[in-house]
């Protein structure tokens, strides 16, 4: 979201809170309500994407009257990925999910006592992003592309350009992620085994491939084989790159490979 | 990067293995514990690479193997993918696709004709293709948008037509895969082969060669084929061909063809199908068309029908299975970890067994270790041109307990050495076997 549009929604949201507010006073709910309640709230900040965090609301009347009732809201972009577990209870949790990128909310309680008064607080929280911070650095272009096997900082059996592809095709989806960089890496160790010429590397690539396809069954992916073909794209970008890949294929002529039971494959990997 | 051990390593690990492990080693986790299996094998047709060809024998696993099991409670079917060439008629295609970046001005925009392919042959969404092409070359390049929907829809119909041509240009259609049809018979399992495009026709050569090298066994052997090219299927077998395959139709104007034979059209407000009409899972698998139907229902009348063959060969934890093509006899030779050599002079070892002997044919030649005879070590499986009058080509298929099965080797053996070869044969596999955490593991050099 960018500051522009967070302050445009926080100047509305400021502006009809202030109404609900005004309306509060003049008396709504049972009676006529002429006490003054005052509202707290407890939440964290900042916040990680995937957690769920505990939030709770105080409230006060000067009066001496009875809390009847709490009500949570967010104010917050309609697509963002955020909720409350149990919007009218005073201990709850704030649920957050994939997000694009860091932003901040604001978090508001409205507190009613037996007179019908009502007291509002609102609290901003920040939803951090945190999985392009685990990513490797994004090699120089011209540098990724200078050896077959590119650049690869993390070790972790994918190139670093490859992995900011994946990122940027799912950026909201971390369980795809984690498939497809399997995937990665078993592209990666076709091409490792045709640029070898190695049968015993042809083997093992083979079996990776069976298990990425695996993986995908397993999470319940439609349309795998798109993604394989992005896959595809992203990592044979140079003719030297292609040409290895389809040297590891014309092993593959004349062979047989299992399909992998799904509940058996190695679909895990480490950011 | 994944670990991968060397022979000697693993051999290593195996020697402070306590000895007490040896005699309730089971070297076959990995494998059915049904002795009624079936193996099912996908084939794949023009343009797939072996990646492709892995998802969709995924896919197949997924759809079937569980309803199968279900409605025949004592069988096992077990899926694999049979790899065909795709190379040749993969680079003319691919040069037909550069000439089409040319004429419209972006083949040096950073995207391959290749890369493209991929796209395309994916049943990638326009827009899908664009975000891809984005995230490669750059959001910020003039080419994203330039891959207007006029121009990929153009292009995947040229595709279509290209594919086509490069299915009748296969010089020279090989039994590739007999070798593994074979070992599957004598070891008393049937075979299903589920082929598309031209996977039909290296699958019509590669069962009637099994069919020819097994007669008493040929009924077990069944296929299933989906938008062929062929102008007959083996043994009459089932078929579905939609009319309006764009690439058959375009085939069928050069080539003799079997007849179209299923309306696959599901109405021209949805249509959901890719511009060709022919890829396998789009095309035909998808449950809303009639084909995936037909297929359904020949596949289950195949499970019900199809006889297992008598098994002939043993299988365990170690089967190395041998076959060649001309001469009269090559002899299958394993050497076990104590030494022993297994040979038909001596047939039996301390854990394997030499178990088919094949003198006057083509093989197959089968020597077996079992579930629980396996032992640490190396294991070396070699051949030996015992007789005949000009070079012959063996092939040796290898499979493993954990349910591996390594691509097969072949060797040109160029001149008959008859008993003096006996002590001296061609080594073609070197395997390691070693217990780690109470798992057997396997090592192929």
């Amino acid at each position: 979201m960018t500051i522009r549009a967070v302050i445009t929604i926080r100047t509305a949201i400021f502006a009809s809170f202030a109404a609900m507010l005004l309306a509060g006073c003049s008396g709504s709910g049972n009676g006529d309500p002429s006490g003054t309640v005052t509202a707290r709230i407890t939440a964290p900040t900042p916040v990680d994407e995937r957690t769920t965090a505990a939030i709770s609301a105080m409230g006060t009347s000067a009066e001496g009257n009875a809390i009847t009732s709490y009500s949570w809201a967010i104010a917050a972009d309609n697509d963002l990925n955020v909720s409350i577990e149990n919007p009218t209870a005073q201990t709850t949790n704030l649920i957050v999910g994939e997000i694009a990128a860091t932003v901040t909310i604001i978090l508001q309680v409205t507190v009613r006592d037996s007179s019908g008064a009502t007291g509002v607080e609102q609290v901003e929280v920040t939803l951090n992003e945190i999985d392009a911070a685990l990513l490797p650095p994004m090699p120089d272009a011209q540098m990724s592309m200078q050896s077959v096997l590119g650049i690869d900082t993390d070790n972790d059996g994918v190139r670093d350009d490859v992995e900011h592809s994946i990122y940027g095709l799912y950026p909201l989806d971390t369980p795809r992620r984690r498939i497809l960089l399997v995937g990665a890496n078993a592209i990666q160790s076709q091409i490792e085994a045709g640029l070898q010429g190695d049968r015993a590397l042809v083997d093992a690539a083979s079996e990776r491939s069976a298990e990425f396809a695996a993986c995908g069954i397993s999470l319940g992916i439609q349309g795998l084989q798109q993604d394989r073909a992005a896959l595809e794209v992203f990592s044979q970008n140079t003719p030297a790159r292609r040409n290895a890949f389809l040297a590891y294929d014309a092993f593959r002529v004349g062979t047989i490979q299992r399909a992998i039971d799904p509940a058996t494959a190695d679909c895990s990997f480490a950011f | 990067m994944r670990k991968s051990f060397t022979i000697a390593a693993l051999v290593a690990l195996s020697t402070t293995t306590s000895v007490r492990a040896q005699s309730t080693i089971n070297g076959c986790m990995g494998m059915p514990q049904d002795e009624l299996e079936t193996h099912v094998y996908f084939a794949n047709g023009i343009l797939t690479e072996s990646g492709s060809a892995d998802d969709t024998v995924a896919y197949l696993r997924g759809l079937y193997k569980v309803s199968l099991e279900n409605t025949f409670e004592d069988q096992t079917y077990s899926f694999y993918s049979a790899y065909n060439p795709t190379v040749g008629p993969l680079t003319d295609v691919t040069e037909v696709l550069q000439q089409k970046m040319m004429e419209e001005g972006i083949a040096n925009e950073g995207l391959s004709a290749a890369q493209l392919l991929s796209l395309l042959r994916a049943g990638l969404a326009n827009d899908a293709i664009r975000r891809t092409v984005a995230l490669t070359v750059g959001a910020s390049t003039r080419l994203p948008p330039l891959l207007t929907d006029a121009f990929l829809e153009e292009t995947a119909i040229a595709l279509g037509e290209a594919q086509a041509n490069a299915i009748a240009a296969i010089p020279n259609v090989q039994s590739l895969h007999s070798n593994f049809y074979t070992s599957d018979l004598v070891a008393g399992k049937r075979v299903f082969v589920i082929a598309h495009s031209q996977g039909n026709l290296f699958t019509n050569a590669s069962l009637q060669s099994a069919a020819a090298s097994l007669p008493n066994s040929a009924d077990s052997l069944a296929m299933i084929g989906v938008a062929t090219p062929a102008a007959q299927q083996f043994r009459s077998s089932f078929y579905r061909t939609a009319d309006d395959d764009r690439v058959i139709q375009a085939l069928d104007l050069i080539e003799n063809v079997a007849p179209a034979n299923i309306d696959n059209d599901p109405g021209v407000f949805n249509d959901f199908r890719s511009l060709t009409n022919h890829y396998f899972e789009q095309d035909y698998m998808d449950e809303r068309l009639r084909s995936r139907s037909a297929i359904d229902q020949e596949l289950l009348r195949l499970a019900n029908t199809v006889p297992f063959p008598t098994v002939t060969a043993g299988e365990g934890a170690i089967r190395a299975t041998l076959t060649w093509d001309a001469q009269p006899d090559v002899d299958l030779h394993a050497f076990e970890p104590d030494g022993t050599q297994v040979f038909y002079l001596n047939r039996s070892g301390p854990s394997g067994f030499l178990d088919v002997d094949d003198v006057n044919g083509f093989g197959p030649e089968n020597y077996f270790v079992a579930c629980n005879t396996v032992r640490p070590g190396v294991y070396r499986i070699g051949v030996n041109y015992f007789s005949g009058s000009a070079p012959t080509t063996a092939t040796v298929s290898l499979f493993l307990g954990d349910g591996r099965t390594p691509a097969p080797r072949t060797v040109v053996l160029q001149t008959p050495r008859g008993s003096s070869g006996n002590s001296s044969p061609q080594i073609v596999f070197t395997i390691g076997v070693a217990v780690q955490d109470g798992q057997v593991r396997y090592t192929v050099e």
